[in-house]
């Protein structure tokens, strides 16, 4: 489906200078003053002309409003921003990247659609200002579809979007819901061509009678026109539900993994996959573990791991056979046995795995924990990170909440130093893997004043609660952070919650 | 399996129910273990039958959930506490005991088939004919439930024990749930009265 949107290319106000941390890696983060633009991201607050749950509009309403007046478009902003009730469940964001280069940032939602937000460009009269995100383009991927053997919907959601690498103009994205995956080419268009000798300047078909002189079509410019294209679907290839995709290294083929199998595409062929995995077994009544992630190497084509709701990683390579049901290496730590509960099983399942830009290290998700692994050590993870380890004493409650069945990302950082993910109450908390120093942030417009610096946050366990910190019980269990990514080369962040997309960058000097 | 013979400390942040595992072997605490148990069992079977998703439910979460129920299932398989209800289904307890490997995957197996590949709706047919025909397990399955959580007067059998064990977890679920709770060990009912009971509560949950 076709969406063509001219880029809005919106004011920013001046950036402002932050404070310094006395000591410790990790700078302030910060939320940039940005826009006052309806369709570009929260990045916290500036003196009140910002943005927003974003979303809450279809973009083309929402970038004639901006056309008029600035202020009218502020007061008119900040009021959606107080009015929950427009949110509506269509808006979560399901998935958050960013691209190769980090200049573009893709997010998926629930009710089917991406959104691209684009890096300005940085420009050399304002050093001091950084780019902004701005929306570059919008589109439906994926229409709900009704399952008539199983009689049962087949959601819209986008699960997961990956990004190719740019060989060219135009920029190409996987985009995922349970069952299909498509490729998407999003192009950019600022010529059109004028003069044609049968159609009219509007395209309708010239009287042939009417016709007495020959020429030849120019190029002119016109408003830039960013328009979206389903370049391959790739369908009816997953029984189960899709939970991960991942490009491979050659940029050629790609794999799709289930609850069961997973799948290898060649990009150009969408009629046929090859199984490279599959765990049913024979009798499902014997099904006991699943696949919840998979990924391909970084930089090896023949390698890939996935993970398992038992807490399990293994890695397999390509080339030992054609079905990898046998792997390659094992990634399992043995339980301890002083945490053992009922949850166990429950809490060790992986809801993500990530391999590190250097292709060393393997990072997992699980529950309550973050583990790096060493590819070359199968018998334990090399670091632990508790992410809200006094949910320990809840788990009966969040099982029965149903939010023990979450599914936290995790993302590594460029230089793979710092690690980030998402917790609950709008929290996401980053380690810095050599200082071991980690930080609880919140992702919150109420909590976030013009021109300040995020607060690091805290969760008082027991005892006596200091002014400022939460306790475990005011938690507010409906507001995670399950999606989080992080720029390739820059501390810039873009972090999902519920609705809103929250993007913020370290200071600089 | 679960249970080690750890003894549960007391513990000021009042998470030793859930926080620590409880030995069924410790007195007072095998009360508390045995509730936790029942407890989750019955969330767990909830979760399964309670919900009519307009789209497939997720396979992880079945799958987890289903292998929280089996493991319940085989902790009170090694407990021995099967309660025959019926002389056949003693003998048929008998033939389990003896042929553990069938036993255990056997249990779902009315469950199972439904789980993964059918509709949750068609529950009340398939799987009331389904535990019929294994008696083994179903007194596993229906003797622990403690279906006065359903009933809508407060329960107050014999509930002695429960009464006894300060609750001592902050798990709000706990609490409600203990003085509603019969005793695990409740004198055996007849087993017809169980499943017209099983039935009422089905279509209360189902909500039809």
């Amino acid at each position: 489906m076709l969406l063509s949107l001219p880029a809005l290319h919106l004011q920013t106000s001046e950036y402002h200078p932050l404070f310094q941390l006395p000591h410790g890696r990790l700078g302030p983060w910060c939320s940039p003053t940005g826009s006052p633009a309806p369709l570009s991201c929260e990045t916290g607050c500036g003196e009140g002309s910002w943005i927003l749950v974003y979303r809450l509009l279809v973009p083309t309403q929402v970038s004639l409003l901006s056309m008029e007046e600035d202020i009218d478009t502020r007061k008119i902003n900040n009021s959606f921003l107080r009015d929950h009730s427009y949110a509506t469940e269509a808006d979560i964001i399901s998935t958050v990247e960013f691209n190769h280069t980090g200049e573009l940032l893709a997010t998926g939602d629930k009710g089917g659609r991406v959104v691209i937000f684009q890096r300005e460009q940085e420009s050399k009269n304002q050093v001091h200002r950084r780019g902004e995100y701005n929306v570059y383009s919008t589109f439906q991927s994926h229409e709900p579809e009704f399952d008539y053997l199983k009689s049962l919907e087949i959601e819209e959601k986008i699960n997961k979007i990956r990004w190719l690498p740019q060989q060219n103009a135009a920029y190409f994205l996987l985009s995922t819901n349970d069952k299909t995956v498509k490729l998407w080419k999003v192009s950019e268009r600022d010529k059109r061509p004028e003069g044609y000798n049968l159609k009219d300047e509007e395209g309708r078909l010239r009287d042939p009678a009417t016709i007495t002189t020959l020429r030849v079509p120019v190029l002119r410019p016109m408003d830039l026109m960013v328009e979206a294209t389903p370049r391959r679907v790739f369908a009816n290839a997953h029984t189960y539900h899709i939970n991960s995709i991942s490009v491979n290294s050659d940029y050629e083929t790609y794999m799709s993994a289930d609850d069961l199998r997973i799948n290898l595409w060649n990009f150009e062929i969408t009629n046929q996959s090859f199984n490279i995995v599959d765990i049913k077994p024979a009798n499902m009544e014997e099904l006991t573990e699943v696949i919840t992630a998979a990924e391909f190497h970084p930089h090896h084509c023949n390698t890939f791991v996935y993970s398992s709701s038992k807490g399990t990683i293994r890695l397999c390579d390509m080339r030992a056979s054609a079905l990898c049901d046998r792997h390659t290496k094992f990634f399992e730590e043995p339980e301890d046995p002083s945490n053992r509960s009922f949850f166990s099983e429950i809490i060790s399942s992986i809801s993500d795995v990530k391999f590190s830009h250097s292709g060393r290290y393997i990072m997992t998700r699980d529950y309550l924990t973050v583990k790096v692994w060493d590819l070359n050590m199968e018998n334990r993870p090399i670091e632990t990170y508790q992410v809200h380890d006094y949910l320990r004493s809840k788990l009966c409650s969040l099982y029965e909440n149903d939010c023990i069945f979450d599914k936290f990302e995790c993302v590594w950082n460029g230089s793979d130093s710092v690690i980030m993910t998402g917790s609950y109450n709008n929290f996401f908390r980053m380690f810095d893997r050599n200082t071991k120093r980690d930080v609880t942030l919140e992702a919150s417009r109420e909590n976030s004043k013009p021109r300040a610096i995020l607060k690091p946050r805290k969760v008082c366990v027991g005892g006596k609660r200091r002014k400022d910190e939460i306790s475990v019980d005011s938690l507010d269990f409906s507001k995670k952070i399950l999606h989080t990514a992080w720029h390739p080369s820059e501390n810039i962040i873009a972090v999902a919650a519920t609705n809103n997309l929250y993007i913020f960058q370290d200071k600089v000097n | 399996m679960l249970g080690k013979g750890e003894k549960r400390k007391f513990d000021e942040h009042e998470d030793g129910l859930e926080g620590k595992i409880l030995s069924p072997s410790d007195g007072p605490s095998k009360v508390s273990y045995t509730l936790q148990r029942q407890t989750i069992f019955n969330i767990s079977l909830m979760k399964l039958y309670n919900h009519r998703p307009l789209t497939e439910p997720s396979l992880q979460k079945t799958v987890l959930i289903n292998n929280m129920l089996r493991r319940i299932q085989e902790e009170l398989k090694q407990e021995g506490s099967l309660r025959p209800v019926f002389a056949s289904a003693a003998a048929a307890a008998a033939a389990a005991a003896a042929s553990p490997p069938s036993g255990a995957p056997g249990g779902p197996k009315p469950e199972d088939p439904k789980l993964m590949d059918s509709l949750p709706g068609n529950f009340e047919i398939t799987t009331s004919t389904g535990f019929l025909t294994d008696l083994t397990l179903d007194d596993i399955l229906f003797a622990d439930i403690d279906t006065s959580m359903y009933d809508f007067d407060p329960c107050t059998s014999a509930s002695g024990t429960a009464s006894k064990v300060a609750p001592v977890s902050a798990d709000d679920l706990l609490k409600t749930l203990a003085p509603y709770s019969s005793q695990p060990v409740a004198p055996s009912q007849p087993f017809k009265m169980d499943l017209t009971e099983l039935d009422h509560i089905m279509e209360v949950l189902v909500g039809s």
